[in-house]
């Protein structure tokens, strides 16, 4: 996690901590338990490729929400996730690195608070964009 | 696009229809699988929920539902999802949830021949009335 993010230091351009994600078949199951989403392409082989896919495969909003998880552990507690916004554009595998990436946009204040625009993605070992997004945070004074 | 539509007349007539309400209570020991699960070992989610939590835990039940009745396409993956937070969400609230099919749009593609994308927008509540958050997810049927 980051130590404490400057609002003053960000700059458009700049990229935000690379989080990297290897996702086991064990937290696939921690995940449908935690979310009570029980879909058996995410935890059942057979299943996954009966439908066509190359085996379990992430839950999307699993990768979604690390993407979340790089933008917090950037703002520290500086800050808020305000909005995220994801297109799951291929699958997601599990023992594969994932990483999570995302560049400054754009600053700006609104209502008073400091905001902050982001592209974000999720890149596969392949450098293919799984996912690919923008996400608005705010910025503690 | 040859062959019948994918898009019945029952699925259209769903358009705008409002599904739910679900709720939730939102509980520590449940954040804290989800953050376990996800390797987020963050302190500040022992107070509060991560950014993620309501749109990824607390589903809309009857919208799911209604996804898994459409037999002719048996299968789904989920094509995106979007959400902005107006208000933290902490241990001890209760999430009501609502949502509304937007759009149901057949298409075609390299590795899905034929599909049907639905989009729903779910807005979520706390137990004061006040939104929190309000999320798109989008759905492929095939």
């Amino acid at each position: 996690m980051a130590g404490k993010l400057n609002y003053d230091d960000i700059r458009v351009g700049m990229e935000i901590p690379t989080l990297v994600k290897n996702l086991s078949p064990r937290q696939l199951v921690k995940w449908s338990g935690a979310t009570e989403e029980y879909y058996e392409i995410h935890y059942d082989k057979d299943f996954a490729i009966s439908n066509g896919l190359p085996g379990i495969v992430a839950p999307g909003a699993m990768v979604w929400s690390a993407l979340g998880q790089m933008l917090t552990d950037w703002l520290g507690n500086q800050g808020d996730v305000r909005v995220l916004r994801g297109s799951f554009r291929g699958m997601n595998l599990p023992r594969q690195n994932l990483y999570c990436k995302g560049t400054v946009t754009d600053k700006y204040t609104r209502d008073g608070a400091q905001l902050v625009a982001c592209d974000v993605w999720v890149e596969n070992t392949e450098g293919q964009k799984t996912i690919t997004g923008d996400a608005v945070v705010s910025v503690n004074p | 696009m040859s062959g019948k539509s994918l898009i019945t007349p029952e699925m259209e007539c769903m358009v705008g229809m409002e599904f739910g309400p679900d709720i939730y209570d939102i509980e520590k020991g449940m954040v804290q699988k989800y953050v376990a699960a996800l390797e987020d070992l963050n302190p500040r989610w022992l107070r509060e929920t991560p950014p993620t939590y309501v749109m990824s835990a607390c589903h809309l039940v009857p919208m799911e539902e209604w996804l898994m009745s459409l037999r002719h396409l048996p299968n789904m993956l989920n094509g995106g999802m979007e959400m902005e937070n107006f208000l933290p969400v902490k241990p001890g609230d209760v999430i009501t949830v609502t949502g509304k099919l937007l759009e149901l749009v057949e298409r075609t593609g390299k590795t899905i021949e034929r599909m049907v994308v639905a989009v729903f927008e779910n807005s979520f509540f706390n137990q004061r009335g006040e939104l929190v958050a309000r999320g798109r997810m989008t759905f492929i049927k095939y």
